[in-house]
């Protein structure tokens, strides 16, 4: 696995396009090395190979699906109030294509 | 050196469902930007996506026509990017468990034999918002977010661009005769991404992988892809290097023009989504999605030529579901329904022609009803004429066809033996050579004296009573 330092942190952070100050770093870092540490606690145990990876902390099932009902949608006023601009109805951007 | 082409084709087909994949928004087409949006689809904290039911049972009926093996388990990951299409952040979709994998669809190939398209994957996922691009902004339309889309994944087994166009017409007729989706690809309802790359004639490694996008007509896709692979090899024979890109369809141009380079691969960071939990499919549930899918459009075929029309004339009727609908209703319980095919292709046909802006026959005015009983009234023995002269007078009176037959006086002619004799007489007399011949053994002077008894009775006879009528006479003088 790829060694977790602040660099890689940073480096991440630009590409996901959000902002941190240096103590976050170094708070979310302590955090990550502890959590790194208990995986390799974990990566101790033998005879792992046989077991599946899991994605869910308890192997729950459903059955359910939805029936294809339509509820009302939002009006539209609600889905754009978050919206910092919007024009004729739609969410309005800078520019995403050159 | 011999150059072979290597096509691959990824289709997403929009799911024609009453609400969207994870969210009870409604999916229909509102030309009011964001009104059909729920939470979920903007992405609003502490939503939860929820699977719709009836996804699953249309991306279970294609999967199952395409003979793949069925997943039991549901299972959905998220696909990460950053884009203003997709508020989440992510992408709900299934990259580690699709729904169907392993499976083939029958295409005919170049020489029209029977050829084996391998498919890899079939799977379920959510549609993006549509963006609207402008010299300073950019707009989003979330009514398209979250719609729910089945992606189909060929391996590249195809070879060329009429394969590659058979091969999307093959997954067109499985969507839209299990009315999984309408398949228009004018209207994006369909939409395929084309992988093309050249290699010497039998290799088994690949050349750099182009891909073609913006192709939004199954016209475009041959062009376009004939284009490509002239293109690369042409650029092998001078030894340049094939660059591996991303390329439009320039309609206009009739070429292929880069949009970008693929340096490397994206790193999505797949990873199961853990909003939803897996989902057993029963077996009982999987059987009845199959059980009881619409009749799908190669067993309609096959239905149709036991009904005894020709395969072309099957394809004809079949290559608009509607007008397929209408034959049905309009054939059942008829004794012979190559009559009403004959009349829907050709008469009907030329009408919805003149009537022109693509009418179709979704808008034709005369009821099936109506057409099954102009072809009974043809079967019945009245000529082929008589019966397009009560067809246009319904369409110009609006009327029902048993008054057409009593406003324009029509009355069967065929039956008039006396008329058949005088007929039959008359072209006896006047062609002795054609008689002569028939009699010394020359079946095909028979044919002519056919046509020229046709042709003198000027439509009012029944054809084939007036060749058995005549054929009986000539062999009363033999």
């Amino acid at each position: 696995m790829k060694e977790i330092t602040i660099d890689v942190l940073k480096d991440a952070a630009s590409r996901l396009m959000f902002e941190m100050t240096e103590e976050e770093y170094v708070k979310l870092f302590q955090e990550l090395s502890s959590l790194t540490a208990q995986m390799e606690a974990i990566s101790q145990c033998e005879d792992l190979d046989g077991y599946e990876p899991m994605t869910f902390p308890y192997p729950v099932q459903t059955t359910y699906l939805r029936e294809d009902e339509p509820l009302p949608p939002l009006k539209r006023e609600e889905a754009l109030s978050n919206a910092g601009s919007t024009l004729e109805g739609q969410i309005k951007l800078p520019k995403v294509v050159g | 050196m011999n150059i072979e082409a290597v096509i691959g084709i990824e289709i997403h087909v929009e799911l024609k469902t009453k609400s969207k994949m994870f969210s009870a928004a409604p999916n229909a087409f509102s030309k009011t930007p964001n009104t059909n949006v729920a939470p979920l689809d903007m992405a609003f904290p502490g939503t939860m996506p929820v699977v719709n039911r009836q996804a699953v049972v249309h991306g279970i009926r294609v999967a199952y026509a395409l003979h793949m093996e069925i997943a039991r388990t549901l299972n959905f990951d998220r696909k990460n990017y950053f884009y203003a299409d997709l508020p989440k952040g992510f992408q709900i979709t299934q990259r580690f468990h699709p729904l169907g994998k392993e499976g083939y669809v029958t295409i005919f190939d170049l020489q029209n034999q029977p050829k084996k398209i391998a498919i890899e994957r079939l799977h379920l996922e959510e549609d993006t918002c549509k963006q609207l691009h402008f010299r300073d902004y950019s707009l989003l339309d979330y009514n398209r977010a979250g719609v729910p889309l089945l992606e189909i994944v060929s391996y590249p087994d195809i070879h060329n661009g009429v394969e590659a166009v058979r091969y999307i017409e093959a997954i067109r007729n499985i969507v839209v005769y299990s009315r999984a989706s309408d398949g228009k690809m004018e209207e994006g309802s369909l939409r395929c991404d084309v992988n093309v790359s050249i290699r010497p004639q039998g290799a088994s490694f690949f050349g750099p992988k182009v891909e073609l996008k913006n192709l939004n007509s199954l016209k475009n896709i041959q062009t376009a892809i004939d284009y490509e692979i002239a293109r690369q090899s042409q650029c092998l024979a001078s030894g340049m290097a094939i660059v591996q890109d991303t390329r439009r369809y320039d309609e206009a141009k009739g070429k292929t023009v880069s949009m970008r380079l693929k340096t490397e691969a994206i790193d999505y960071k797949y990873f199961p989504e853990p909003n939803i939990l897996p989902i057993v499919l029963s077996e009982a549930m999987i059987e009845e999605a199959i059980a009881t899918c619409p009749e799908l459009y190669e067993a309609k075929k096959e239905r149709y030529e036991r009904m005894g029309l020709t395969p072309s004339q099957a394809s004809v009727l079949l290559s608009d579901p509607a007008m397929a609908s209408y034959f049905e209703a309009a054939s059942e319980g008829s004794e012979n329904p190559k009559t009403v095919a004959n009349l829907l292709i050709v008469e009907v046909n030329a009408y919805l022609n003149k009537t022109g802006n693509g009418a179709n026959i979704s808008r034709f005015p005369l009821p099936p009803v109506s057409l099954k009983r102009i072809a009974a009234y043809r079967e019945d023995g009245y000529t082929h004429q008589q019966c397009v002269e009560i067809l246009e007078y319904c369409l110009r009176e609006k009327a029902r066809p048993e008054d057409a037959l009593v406003a324009l006086g029509i009355t069967k002619a065929d039956n008039d033996e006396e008329a058949i004799a005088a007929v039959v007489e008359t072209v006896l007399a006047a062609n002795p050579q054609s008689v002569s011949d028939f009699q010394a053994g020359k079946d095909r002077a028979l044919s002519f004296l056919v046509g020229q008894a046709v042709k003198a009775a000027k439509g009012t006879l029944n054809p084939s009573v007036l060749a058995k009528a005549l054929r009986e006479r000539l062999n009363q003088e033999k």
